[in-house]
């Protein structure tokens, strides 16, 4: 188990491993400010037309996002007018408008949605400037700006965190699948499936859930949050989630008995999936979505996601200032996350052929 | 005489068919959609994946529509025609549930409900606590119930209200019980207003996404949802499969349900209450009973989770997040008003389109008048989102108009498509009582189509419309979907609000925005009964 992903599940220190970004990620940003013009002269930074509205439509929800865009604002006179709703439905909205949407930005929570809108040709491609900063499209259309980690989640009363499995494939077996829940329904999941099945063959994968389900896996969980209230008030024993709704739950009501467990390095039960920034190809406002996308890159914009989302960072700065980071992304399993809007109809009838109906 | 008057149907025949009209284009827009994909469509109709969720989807409907019959007609009599206890203000209350969006009602009960909570304790000690989890089909229906019981009860408290109680008089003098003149007498002249509740209730029931998602219950609603990326498709199939339940409910219930109205007495007569002795305080527990189930203790874990969330901010829990009490309500100031204005606005535009269309309906018992009154009425089942891409297909897509795009007259547009039915309904029960020979006889006696609609219908019809607005009013407030989607950038409401904050797990915040939506609901409602009791003829 590496350094970085013990930081995750021990909920004190993430607060200090988020400082320690912070001040070395501002350290970093006092010595670089001074000598980055040379090297900023290509960004879209420099080019801004303030007199132009950048409008946004995000699937990342007001209360995470909206403090980093009135930074933005704040920094380059850039007013942004945005509007937000669940990342699919924003997505089929954007596909709906087409070329005549009012949007010049979008931001989904998770790739789906971008891959969706990159095949209906409608996201614009994004300059080196930017794709080169962070992972994200092959077809450079989108990159990612904030990662989260699907983890296991179990209640401290119940479960021996030493006890637990390396594997998430273990997880299908009947003394882990008895004790556990999932939420089907829920597209960080679906997502997450299709990353198995890419993995592991789609056989294994239906097998795995198959057999999660007939060896008494609860699956028809509304939600993320649902199965880590019940995990944390002891009604269910586990979960497969991403990281961060427990701390999120935890703000909410610290009393409950609730940690993170991460599987192995490399493991695909410890995968990370991407919350992900595009620009639209009908945008008469280029420049500025540049300069928003670089933003949200660079240290400002990284430093707050880290924070305010108990997110992992991205970006090339971050991985560059923070040793740690950078050692936890390469050990996480990184994967194609271009097939995860083509793969999904793929995904929801191996959900069904399992036994589950949504 | 009878020339005019047929002028001025076939007038209002071309009115209502144009309003009709734009309740078509989301059936149009699915349509379109599936015409563009119709190579794939042999590969989805023969399947198996529609049949399920459909039987599922109405057997929901049925079980639902039907409890939700009994305690809306029975809310509704008690109100009207006993004296049961704290009359006012269980007037105020009873309709309440309506304004509390469903994935609320079901998240709460999640909570109010688990396992571990202090309610399963309480049943652990009659060894009950294994009978009922808190999931599923029956689940589903209890939280259904209690959200949608008010669709009947406000139509029928409207109803009740506009008769005499002449008749129930002469059956008891003549020794008949009090549930028997119920049944012979009093239920003939309310049914067909019960009945045009119950299909709202049944629309609802079928379209509703947040319950059955949260509470575990596969059927259309949810397949349509789980599809919509992956295979718009079939989401459009389901769809259209979902559109012709509706309409067919509708169809079904004007053949079958809408019978000719028997009215004992002409309308507008004086009622009688009914001492209910000592039994008043039991009904009014009884009721206070089902209100708290519906209202209280989503009320309650609310306030909970507005308490926690400030004592663990206290404990410097949280780091940006950081919840506030006073800088969430400060932020609701702006949001409460945008969703009062365009919940109003709505209600008011719903109400001036739907007048036409319901004295066309109700007047005329032809194809036209139940392809009109089918499409209006099905529109209530159909997902907000299918309803926003129609927008969007034929504002943003259309020369000349596209500049409509993104504003306010769009959202609210959105909101009539969706809830006009509500408005149809209610107005189209008042019409049902407005005797005809009434108008001949208005007309017989020198009184112009003015003077008749403004002296004699009008009065007789305020309750009615105003149990449409209301509808109308407390729906808008939550609805979600659409003013999610539909709004302009940067036009919040209180729904869009609970739902955007409850979705990333800000439990303290959506709570804030829930209760403003809840009392901003009471306000309104307290306003609503105030004005209908004192034009209610009621002597005791």
């Amino acid at each position: 188990m590496n350094i970085a992903s013990k930081n995750i599940f021990a909920t004190k220190k993430i607060n200090l491993f988020a400082i320690g970004i912070l001040i070395s990620l501002g350290a970093l940003f006092g010595a670089c400010s001074s000598k980055s013009e040379s090297e900023t002269s290509k960004s879209a930074m420099d080019t801004i037309d303030t007199s132009k509205t950048l409008v946004v439509y995000s699937g990342r929800k007001e209360k995470l996002i909206a403090p980093i865009l009135e930074q933005f604002t704040a920094a380059t006179g850039v007013k942004i007018e945005a509007k937000y709703g669940g990342s699919t439905d924003m997505g089929l909205l954007l596909a709906e408008e087409g070329t005549k949407t009012p949007a010049d930005v979008f931001i989904s929570q998770s790739p789906g949605p971008v891959g969706y809108l990159a095949d209906k040709n409608l996201l614009a491609p994004l300059p080196e400037s930017i794709t080169s900063q962070t992972m994200g499209s092959a077809s450079k259309t989108w990159v990612g700006i904030s990662a989260r980690q699907r983890v296991l989640v179990y209640n401290t009363n119940t479960v021996d965190p030493t006890t637990l499995p390396t594997s998430v494939t273990e997880m299908s077996k009947p003394e882990w699948a008895s004790r556990t829940a999932i939420s089907a329904k829920n597209s960080s999941f679906q997502d997450w499936l299709t990353l198995l099945r890419l993995e592991i063959g789609d056989t294994a994968a239906e097998k795995w859930l198959t057999d999660f389900v007939t060896n008494g896996g609860k699956w028809d969980y509304g939600n993320n949050t649902s199965i880590v209230q019940a995990t944390g008030a002891g009604e269910q024993e586990m979960g497969l989630v991403n990281h961060y709704y427990l701390e999120k739950v935890k703000a909410a009501d610290p009393t409950l008995k609730a940690e993170n467990h991460t599987f192995a390095d490399g493991d695909i039960g410890g995968a990370i999936l991407l919350a992900t920034a595009s620009i639209l190809k009908s945008s008469d406002n280029v420049t500025n979505a540049q300069a928003l996308l670089e933003y949200l890159l660079a240290n400002e914009g990284q430093k707050y996601f880290s924070v305010a989302t108990y997110e992992y960072l991205l970006s090339n700065n971050a991985r560059a200032i923070d040793g740690k980071l950078d050692a936890f992304l390469n050990k996480v399993k990184i994967v194609n996350f271009d097939k995860l809007g083509s793969e999904l109809a793929e995904t929801l009838d191996l959900i069904k052929r399992a036994g589950i109906t949504l | 005489m009878i020339q005019s008057l047929q002028k001025n149907i076939s007038f209002l025949a071309i009115i209502s068919a144009g309003i009709a009209f734009f309740f078509a284009l989301p059936l149009i827009y699915i349509i379109l959609r599936l015409f563009a994909e119709q190579a794939n469509l042999i590969n989805l109709i023969n399947s198996a994946e529609i049949f399920k969720p459909l039987i599922r989807t109405v057997i929901l409907g049925i079980t639902v529509t039907g409890f939700s019959l009994l305690l809306g007609t029975s809310l509704a009599w008690l109100i009207a025609r006993t004296n049961i206890a704290m009359k006012s203000i269980l007037q105020i209350l009873i309709p309440l549930p309506l304004a509390i969006p469903s994935f609320i009602i079901a998240s709460t009960y999640i909570i109010a409900f688990r396992p571990s909570g202090k309610i399963y304790d309480l049943l652990a000690i009659f060894k009950l606590d294994n009978l009922i989890a808190f999931e599923g089909f029956i689940a589903v229906c209890i939280s259904l119930i209690l959200i949608t019981y008010p669709y009947i009860y406000l139509p029928t408290l409207a109803r009740l209200s506009m008769l005499s109680t002449n008749a129930e008089e002469n059956a008891k003098m003549l020794g008949q019980k009090n549930f028997s003149i119920f049944y012979k007498i009093t239920w003939p002249q309310i049914s067909n207003a019960a009945f045009a509740g119950s299909v709202l209730t049944f629309l609802y029931v079928i379209g509703d996404f947040g319950v059955v998602q949260l509470l575990g219950y596969p059927n259309l609603a949810t397949s349509i949802y789980a599809n919509r990326l992956a295979s718009p498709t079939t989401s459009f199939m389901l769809s259209l499969i979902l559109a012709i339940v509706a309409i067919s409910i509708v169809l079904i219930e004007r053949k079958y349900f809408s019978k000719k109205n028997t009215f004992f007495d002409a309308p507008g007569g004086l009622s009688k209450i009914i001492n209910l002795g000592k039994y008043k305080y039991l009904f009014a527990i009884i009721t206070l009973i089902v209100i708290s189930f519906a209202l209280f203790i989503p009320i309650i874990i609310l306030i909970h989770w507005v308490y926690k969330a400030s004592i663990s901010s206290e404990l410097g829990y949280t780091t940006l997040g950081s919840f506030s009490l006073i800088s969430e309500l400060s932020e609701q100031y702006r949001t409460t008003f945008n969703t009062f204005f365009v919940a109003i606005t709505t209600a008011l535009i719903a109400t001036i389109t739907m007048v036409p269309i319901a004295y066309y309906v109700q007047r005329n018992n032809n194809i036209l008048s139940s392809i009109i009154n089918g499409l209006i009425t099905s529109m209530f089942a159909i997902p907000g989102l299918v309803i926003v891409l129609a927008t969007v297909r034929f504002t943003l897509h259309i020369d000349f108009i596209d500049f409509l795009y993104g504003t306010i007259p769009i959202l609210i547009f959105a909101y009539l498509i969706t809830f006009g039915a509500q408005s149809l309904r209610s107005i189209y029960a008042g019409i049902s009582v407005l005797d005809t020979n009434l108008e001949y006889l208005a007309k017989t006696l020198g009184a112009n189509t003015w003077k008749n609609l403004t002296k004699i219908q009008f009065p007789l019809l305020l309750n009615p419309i105003l149990a449409g607005i209301g509808l109308v009013i407390l729906s808008t407030l939550k609805e979600l979907p659409v003013s999610l989607l539909a709004s302009p950038v940067g036009f919040k409401t209180l729904a869009t609000d609970v739902w955007i904050d409850y979705d990333d797990a800000f439990l303290g915040a959506a709570a804030v925005s829930s209760l403003c939506l809840i009392l901003v609901s009471l306000i309104f409602n307290f306003f609503l009964v105030i004005r209908t009791n004192k034009y209610k003829n009621v002597t005791s």
